[in-house]
């Protein structure tokens, strides 16, 4: 029993006993904007560099105090939008420091950070608890940020060498038997639903996609927030009364549909698909396609080294 | 303790300070090492070269470490980095906080069936490693099984017995055969692979039993024991693995069980955990590998011709073969692990082309980036303003950045617009010659004091370059070339992640104590380099 319950333990034993740095890459782009650029150029400039985030340099303060992600892309378009005839002022004027302003008011919090060499597990447990999905690795030596951290990079470092150890008894038990992922208030959108009533879900449910579905409730595409780059990257964003369909037409070449598992599914087959698809989450249906909930690499990652498995962590 | 008055502090070995003493060996001392910088703690094994085999010379030794260094393997302690001295050889390893395997069982007396097979599932993989790379242990005992955190088996001084004196070996197991086969206490000479068997069957008994199956306080007593081969069962031991036992503590090392019988034995099979005997290498041993024999001379400094003839020798004990070999085997493991830390930039944006076909092997990331549509012949954004070199596509793979300016203005007039744009943001300057300044500039803010150094460079005919460097303030002396990226983490596996111990300057928050610095030095460079550029714009 005791090595049971030991091997349930073994993921947190590992990202205990590895630091941020050890996920750093030998050489990669990190984009950082300074907070008087104008947050449309800054947008822009987060697609043409390919990243997905950027961490904020307050040259007055001296100090990184943000990160600026799609998050606030939606957040702007969603706020300011009025219709397709009109501009959006806010989006073609405003500069980032600007824009914080407004939207933080005065609930400015100092930014969530990470020192490369913290565990990971508190990398794990700082996004969880502050619910975030882009953590900078900021060098206290040097102040300098050396990578964004998110729960893919960890989830795959995981999987890299998962098969080295003893594998816990509860990678072979379902979705079901875990109660894993969400499953109840699952925020959806049907084919129709315009692209302003899919941002304002995002807005105000905080979920990072939202399964399309069809009239007898089955899952036919995902429109998520990185989808919504796309309106910056083809500057279509002043017309958002679009359809949700619509706005998907220009996704990429690459996309190979939706990915979902069912509940019976074990842990073991669920990561390895997370992982191999390099997606943020899935969807859960049942043998006729009808969503039934989404679990998310969060959802995951807490599961394996939060919780162990469901039991309580020590 | 004189030694440590004697050094007037603590002794160094390469960048590690030795610290208390681990445990006495067959082969010597063991002592803790810490990195003077990262902190990272290795185990550091003194061998005499007195106690080494006098007939060797000392090429062949160090040949024989050098292929230890290749030996990775998640249950074998790992071999960093030898050092030599005319007196001693230091072998720094990988350290592990468990202890002994040996330490463990006295203190908690035999373990449960499951937990035994574990660690003996464990160590029977790393044995067949060794065997399988020509290198027999012939000195297994629990004493050499090391325990890690977690309380995984790692295997200690595999390949050292190879360089002992025959004889000296037996003489220096600190007075305990009772892991000895029988033909090696018989004082055969020859010592194979079905050493090993036996001395692991032993460790499997003391795993089960908590005690020894041969023991004798007597030591003529208990070569006769040995050799008579005779021990005693338990009753809680089930059917299964009491003939797993009889099988490995055969006398005849002829009839003694392989690894591969081991293998097939039903009690070993249980719940074996499928990383511990991967699928063999898929590579064809008739073809050879050019990069492997390459990477061979790098590391033996020998010819390919040498490594060739040795392949084609088929000797298999040939040192070079088995180091090529071990650097395949290695390569496959590696594959996976390099691949995570490099590919992790995502292929797109501006300065890759969208018609350039994908690497092989490299599949495109679902969530690809969308090209950014450009309305007009207008840089596509305000940073690329700082980017030198147009992207022209298809013919560059890649971008080469430059942070600096480039003007076909003269070089002394560039030079005088330079003087009076620093002078114009108050920066204090020395100069090095007239086309290298190093420049200086107090932090408003935070009041640190931010340095760089200013080159200007010819690259074409009447072209020139202004080119910024970052200085680091702590080690002024030494310049630091621009580096956006992290520092590079060494690509191991994870138990080993401090195995290459990060070189200075690239090493990140290695002393916990000292308290964050205000602002940030990159930032505070690109601030400095901005300002020099917008005012020189002007």
């Amino acid at each position: 029993m005791e090595s049971e319950a030991k091997e349930a333990r073994v993921y947190s034993r590992f990202m205990k006993a590895h630091r941020c740095y050890d996920l750093v890459p030998t050489s990669s782009k990190l984009v950082v904007f300074d907070t008087s650029l104008q947050v449309k150029k800054a947008f822009f400039a987060l697609v043409s560099n390919g990243v997905r985030a950027a961490p904020l340099w307050d040259s007055k303060k001296q100090s990184f105090v943000g990160m600026l992600t799609i998050t606030d892309f939606i957040n702007i378009l969603h706020r300011y939008y009025k219709s397709p005839l009109v501009q959006i002022y806010e989006l073609e004027e405003h500069k980032i420091e600007t824009w914080r302003e407004l939207y933080l008011q005065d609930s400015s919090k100092p930014l969530v950070s990470i020192s490369p060499n913290a565990s990971l597990y508190d990398a794990v447990s700082s996004l969880i608890k502050n619910k975030i999905h882009r953590l900078p690795v900021i060098d206290p030596l040097t102040g300098n940020t050396l990578y964004i951290l998110t729960h893919k990079r960890i989830l795959k470092f995981l999987k890299l060498f998962i098969s080295e150890m003893p594998k816990p008894e509860f990678m072979k038990k379902t979705l079901e038997e875990l109660n894993i992922g969400t499953f109840d208030k699952i925020a959806v959108v049907n084919a129709k639903t315009p692209l302003y009533t899919a941002l304002g879900i995002f807005v105000e449910q905080r979920v990072s996609a939202l399964p399309v579905l069809d009239e007898s409730g089955r899952v036919v595409d995902i429109y998520s927030k990185f989808d919504v780059i796309n309106l910056a990257a083809e500057k279509t964003y002043n017309n958002l009364d679009i359809t949700v369909t619509k706005a998907l037409q220009h996704r990429s070449q690459y996309f190979e549909g939706v990915l979902k598992c069912y509940r019976h599914e074990t842990l073991e087959t669920i990561i390895g698909r997370l992982v191999e698809a390099e997606v943020h989450r899935l969807v859960v249906v049942d043998e006729h396609e009808v969503v039934k909930g989404i679990v998310s690499l969060s959802d995951i990652l807490q599961a394996l080294v939060l919780t162990a498995g469901g039991e309580k962590s020590d | 303790m004189a030694e440590r008055q004697k050094h007037e502090g603590r002794v160094k070995i390469g960048h590690y300070l030795l610290g208390d003493t681990l445990g006495v060996g067959t082969f010597g001392k063991v002592k803790i090492g810490e990195h003077q910088l990262t902190g990272h703690k290795v185990a550091v094994k003194i061998l005499n070269r007195q106690k080494i085999r006098s007939l060797d010379v000392v090429g062949k030794i160090k040949r024989e470490i050098q292929n230890l260094k290749l030996f990775r393997h998640p249950h074998i302690i790992k071999l960093y980095q030898v050092i030599s001295t005319p007196t001693d050889f230091f072998m720094v390893m990988e350290y592990v906080s468990g202890g002994e395997l040996f330490d463990y069982i006295c203190k908690h007396g035999r373990v449960a069936d499951a937990e035994a097979r574990r660690l003996f599932q464990q160590i029977i993989s790393a044995v067949d490693y060794c065997h399988r790379h020509m290198v027999v242990h012939r000195d297994l005992k629990p004493e050499n099984v090391l325990l890690d955190a977690n309380m995984n088996a790692k295997i200690a001084d595999f390949g050292l017995s190879n360089m002992m004196a025959d004889g000296e070996f037996l003489r220096t197991s600190c007075g305990s055969p009772n892991y000895a086969a029988p033909e090696v206490i018989s004082g055969r000479l020859y010592a194979g692979p079905e050493v090993d068997i036996w001395s692991c069957g032993v460790i499997l008994y003391v795993l089960l039993c908590g005690a020894l199956p041969f023991d004798d306080d007597h030591v003529p007593t208990l070569f006769k024991k040995i050799k008579g081969g005779v021990f005693y069962i338990p009753e809680h031991l089930s059917r299964s693995v009491a003939n797993l036992l009889m099988l490995m503590l055969q006398v005849d090392p002829l009839k003694r069980a392989t690894i591969k019988d081991i293998r097939e034995h039903e009690w070993f099979k249980v719940d074996l955990p499928d990383y511990l005997f991967p699928e063999d290498p898929a590579y064809d041993a008739n073809v050879i590998d050019e990069e492997a024999v390459r990477e061979t001379c790098e590391k033996f400094e020998c010819s390919e011709v040498e490594v060739m003839n040795s392949l084609f020798d088929g000797d298999p004990q040939d040192h070079l073969a088995v180091a090529y070999h071990l650097i395949i085997d290695n390569r496959r493991i590696m594959n996976q692990a390099s691949e995570f830390y490099l590919a992790s930039s995502p292929p797109s944006g501006s300065f890759m082309d969208e018609s350039l076909p994908l690497p092989p092997g490299l599949k495109p990331h679902p969530e690809r980036m969308p090209p950014l549509v450009t309305d007009s012949p207008k840089p596509r954004c305000a940073l690329d303003a700082l980017n030198t070199t147009r992207p022209k596509p298809l013919s560059v793979k890649k971008a080469k950045w430059h942070l600096g300016i480039r003007s076909q203005s003269k070089p002394f007039d560039i030079m005088a617009e330079v003087y009076k744009a620093m002078k114009e943001l108050n920066y204090d300057w020395k100069v090095v010659n007239p086309f290298h300044l190093r420049v200086r500039r107090k932090n408003p803010v935070t009041g640190s004091y931010v340095k760089m150094s200013l080159q200007l460079y010819q690259v074409a005919n009447r072209s020139y370059l202004l080119d910024f460097r970052s200085i680091d303030g702590e080690r002024d002396a030494t310049e630091q070339k621009l580096s956006i990226g992290a520092p590079h983490p060494p690509i191991v596996r994870p138990q080993l992640s401090t195995d290459t111990a990060p070189v200075e300057g690239s090493v990140v928050g290695i002393v916990p104590s000292s308290p964050p610095r205000p602002g940030s030095h990159t930032m505070d460079f690109f601030e400095m380099c901005a300002s020099l550029i917008t005012t020189l714009a002007r």
